[in-house]
This record gives structure tokens, sequence and C-alpha cells, in this order.
């Protein structure tokens, strides 16, 4: 949490670009609110890094319209940790716990974005669970999926595939 | 292109559209974390979804999910040994996880599958009963990583596994112990080995595999006094729990360790007597080591303590690469604290001495340890005590 906080206080009180830290990146997100963070961040996501290889280290400040103010400091969280060795299962479920499925679903867009592996990885097995076990219409809705089968179609797969709906669990509404 | 020119084009569309407009390649991803019951189920989403699980390369079966055995056969061989999966495709990872009692035939069908499609990643686990393992398993030279839960290996015709790295068995029966030194003698790349609860059905005293594992670089042994420590001898990152008896007695040298871990189990008086003497010779045979981590669990009396004596001569180890020392469960029941005065006196280049007490001890208590412990000199002038 503190952590959270300092990345967020430093994107209040540092403008675009400071001289003076040159060592650190700069992260602007989608809505251009600039996160600092030490290169070392900068290297576990693979997209930041290959942009600031590309420009021999003279480019910094780096957008990226594709990610939320309000997503990117998880994203920072996780990298710290990881880069601390201090992914543990006890972090990880209570990262998860934090997150709603809409914010599950932009963090894995972001973590494929900037080519995070390990935080893909994550957020799979966390989709994934939360996907388990739940009815085809709840699933439809996650993922955003039109049914493009007619109602023929679908009733013969519905049938050959009856066996794997048994013990479905009741959607959860309010979740999503 | 440049990287920043793709990162500019992108623009924030409506959500649900971005996850649904992810490629294949992405939902692929996601499917390979969903048990494989669950995978074909999404196949009933979209028509784009339809045959996006049988390109799965990873595949995960866990038989609490089906109704009976009969149920899990007909999924099995009806959605991936037949029909639906692409019987060309290879299986990089297959898990088992199961609970029900299947016949030895079954079980040598679903493992056949995967075993002919150059399987990588082999995971078994039974929950109650160790089903037997079909010899043919042992003999796979695309097998990397094993992983072994409540099985049996009562025939072990031939062990040849010239691609495995990493294996691990828990609570694993070998009928006798020929068979556990057959199979470590048939992984000449094991790098990672771990074990516990190991069992011999014939019990056999001469625990030698009469060589070290010469590439094993990683060890954790559990409660095996099967495993003798003489095969760990190349190893750089050790953990060990004891619960019965110092594993064997030691011999030779660790060159490599670097990293130890040990986890008494104080249940027999009779390894509360050998652990000190033990644990030194094991520091004076690892003249490398720099981590050494020491936990324990108590459920004995004062009755048995035994004293720590300082050794005649200091560990070459402590003179030259020792930097870390973490005490766990540290109390005043069993000389820790004259051990921990030695380390931090002769540890030349100590960095770190960690201590966490054990839950029970009360704040008097512990501030009297604290006040103990900085006051030990200490040789390494970069050495910080931390206390918890």
């Amino acid at each position: 949490m503190a952590e959270e906080v300092s990345s967020q206080m430093n994107s209040l009180s540092i403008s675009e670009t400071n001289p003076s830290s040159s060592a650190t990146i700069s992260l602007v997100s989608g809505d251009d609110i600039v996160f600092k963070v030490e290169p070392t961040i900068a290297k576990e996501m693979e997209t930041v890094q290959s942009f600031i290889d590309e420009t021999d280290g003279k480019i910094t400040t780096i957008p990226l319209p594709n990610i939320s103010s309000h997503d990117l400091p998880y994203v920072i969280e996780y990298c710290e940790k990881s880069i601390a060795g201090k992914i543990t299962k006890e972090f990880e479920a209570e990262f998860v716990k934090k997150l709603n499925n809409e914010e599950v679903k932009e963090l894995f867009l972001a973590a494929n974005y900037l080519n995070i592996k390990k935080l893909l990885d994550f957020l799979s097995q966390v989709i994934a669970d939360r996907i388990a076990n739940k009815s085809v219409e709840y699933v439809r809705r996650y993922f955003g999926i039109e049914n493009d089968f007619t109602p023929e179609e679908e009733a013969k797969l519905r049938e050959e595939l009856a066996w794997t709906f048994t013990g479905v669990d009741p959607d959860d509404e309010d979740e999503n | 292109m440049s990287t920043g020119m793709c990162l500019l084009r992108f623009r924030i569309r409506p959500k649900e559209d971005r996850l649904s407009a992810l490629p294949d390649s992405l939902l692929d991803h996601i499917l390979s974390f969903l048990p494989t019951k669950h995978a074909v189920a999404t196949s009933i989403l979209s028509k784009r979804w339809k045959p996006l699980w049988r390109s799965q390369l990873s595949l995960y079966f866990d038989d609490r999910s089906f109704p009976s055995t009969f149920s899990f056969c007909q999924f099995f061989y009806s959605f991936v040994t037949m029909r639906l999966r692409d019987s060309i495709l290879p299986i990089l990872s297959f898990h088992l996880h199961f609970h029900y009692l299947f016949c030895d035939k079954d079980f040598y069908n679903f493992l056949y599958v995967p075993i002919t499609r150059g399987v990588q990643t082999l995971i078994i686990s039974h929950s109650d009963y160790s089903p037997a393992l079909p010899s043919f398993v042992l003999t796979s030279v695309t097998l990397s990583v094993l992983k072994l839960k409540r099985i049996k290996l009562n025939d072990v015709p031939c062990v040849d596994l010239p691609s495995l790295k990493v294996l691990r068995m828990k609570r694993v029966t070998f009928t006798c112990y020929a068979y556990l030194q057959k199979l470590l003698s048939g992984c000449p790349i094991l790098e990672e080995l771990e074990t516990k609860d190991l069992r011999m059905k014939i019990p056999n005293q001469t625990y030698d595999l009469g060589f070290a594992i010469s590439n094993l670089v990683r060890a954790n042994i559990s409660s095996d006094i099967m495993i003798g420590l003489q095969w760990l001898h190349n190893v750089e990152h050790l953990r060990i729990q004891l619960n019965w008896k110092p594993i064997t007695s030691i011999s030779g040298m660790f060159h490599n360790l670097t990293h130890l871990e040990l986890m008494f189990n104080f249940d027999y008086p009779s390894l509360v007597i050998l652990k000190w003497p033990w644990l030194v010779k094991l520091l004076k045979n690892s003249p490398n080591l720099q981590t050494l981590i020491i936990d324990q669990v108590f459920n004995l009396t004062r009755c048995y303590v035994n004293k720590w004596e300082d050794p005649e001569v200091v560990p070459e180890c402590l003179l030259s690469h020792f930097t870390t020392c973490e005490l766990r469960n540290y109390t005043h029941i069993n000389c820790e604290l004259p051990f921990a005065k030695y380390i931090m006196q002769n540890s030349r280049v100590l960095s770190t001495m960690a201590i966490q007490t054990a839950n029970y001890v009360d704040k008097n208590t512990k501030l009297q340890m604290l006040i103990e412990l900085s006051s030990c000199p200490r040789i390494s002038a970069a050495c910080k005590l931390l206390f918890t």
C-alpha cells in the first residue's frame, strides 16, 4: 500500500521532464498521469525496455496510452515485488483480493501490452479460476462474447457437452 | 516499425471489445490454466472459441469434478484420445490428479497418451491409495519434469530419463531400495531433487547409491532417511528437514554448497543429542557456504538439552564466504545463544544475523534475548543484527 501511495505522490509532484532525475523512467498513463519508476522496474516491462533500448536510453518518458492511472500502480507494485524476489502465494492472494473482475481484465491487458510474463501468467490463472465452474452465460459476459451459434447448433453442443455443466456455480452478478 | 510508434498507435477502446478482440494466442494462454474439462466446455461460447481448446498443449485432469470413474474414462477416451483432439498434436504438459480407483489398464492408457506425444512435464498425484506407475514412463526421452505423489514403483525394469532435470516425489512407495537407486542412476542430468516421506516396502539398510548425483544443483529432502547425504555432494542449494535422525553420517565435502536450510523437528531425543556435532561437521565440510537457515520445531521438554561446544578449528566457510545466518523459532532451550554468539564472533564477512523468536516467547524474555545478542562481539564490522 505504501509503495502505491508513494508512486502516486511522485506522479503528482513531478512533471513530465525533470533533468535532475534522468536515471528514473517516466511512465505516462492513458489519462496523462506520470509515474516515476526505477530503471529496474522498466526492465520487468519488456515493451518499455525495448523502447528505451531502441532510443539508446535517450528517451526516458514513455507514453502508455492503453493503461490507465488506476491500473498502472498495480503493475508497478507487482514488478517491484518481483524484483525483490517477494512474489509469494500470500502476496498474490492479497494482491488479487483487491481486484474486481474488471480490474483483473484490465491488468491482464496491461500485462500483455507491457509484455510482463510473470504477471500475465499469474493473471491468466486468476481469470481461469474466476471462469471455471461458471455458466456459459456468465463466461460470455465475462469475455464480452457474442453468441453466434444458431439455437439448433447451441442445443446440439449443449447436449454433447452436457456432462461438463454438472456442478456449475450459480452466477455471481454483483461481481461483474 | 519502432516500438514507439506501436505504443502510440494504440487507443483505449471499450473494455469488453478489447478483451474479446484478444488474439487466439492469448485466449489459448488463459485456457492453458484451466482444467481440461473446463477448457473443453468453452467450445460452446462461440464459433471462434469452439476449436480453441483443441490446440492446447497442456492438459490438466482432476477426476474430482466427475461423478464416477466411468464418466471420467468416457471423457478421457472421447475427448483426448479419439476424435476431438488432433492425434498428432504434441502434449507438452500433462497433469493428472485423481482420487478414484482406476483399473491398471485405464491408468496405463491415461499415461500412455502423453508419453507417446512427447510430454515434457508429467505430474501424477493420487489423493489416497498409491497406484503403480507403468514402467514405460521411466524410459521417456522427452520427459524433463516429473512429479509424483502417492504413487508406487513396484516394477522398475529399466530407467532411462536422459532429459529429466526436475524430480519431485512425495509419499512414493518403492518395493525395494534398489528401485530408488535405479531411478536416480537413470537421470544423468538431474538438477533438482525433492523428496518427502518416501516409503520402502522391504526395508533395507544399505543406503548407498555408490556415487553423487553429478549435476544436481538443488535438493529438498524432507524426513527421508532413504536419501543418502553422500548422493548430494554436488548441490549448491540444500534444504533438509530432519524428523528421525541426521540422514546419514557426513563423510565427503560439499564444495558447491552455498545455501543450506535445516529444519529440525525435535520429536526424537536422539536427534537433539546429535544436532550440534552434526551441524559443525556439515559446516566444516562446506567451505563455500554463504547462507545458513535453521528452523526448529519443538515437542520436547528441557531434559534433552545438549551442549553447544565451540569447535577447535573455525570452519573454513566462516573465514571467507559466510554472509547470512538466520535462526527461526529461536528460544533459549537448545543452546541457540552460544551458537549465535559463536557465529558472530567468528564469521569474518557476516553481513546479516537474523533472529526470529518462537511465537510463544513472551516480551520480557524477548527483551532479555535481544540484550544478550546485541552485546555479543561481532568480528565483521558490516554485520547487522535483525531481531524479531
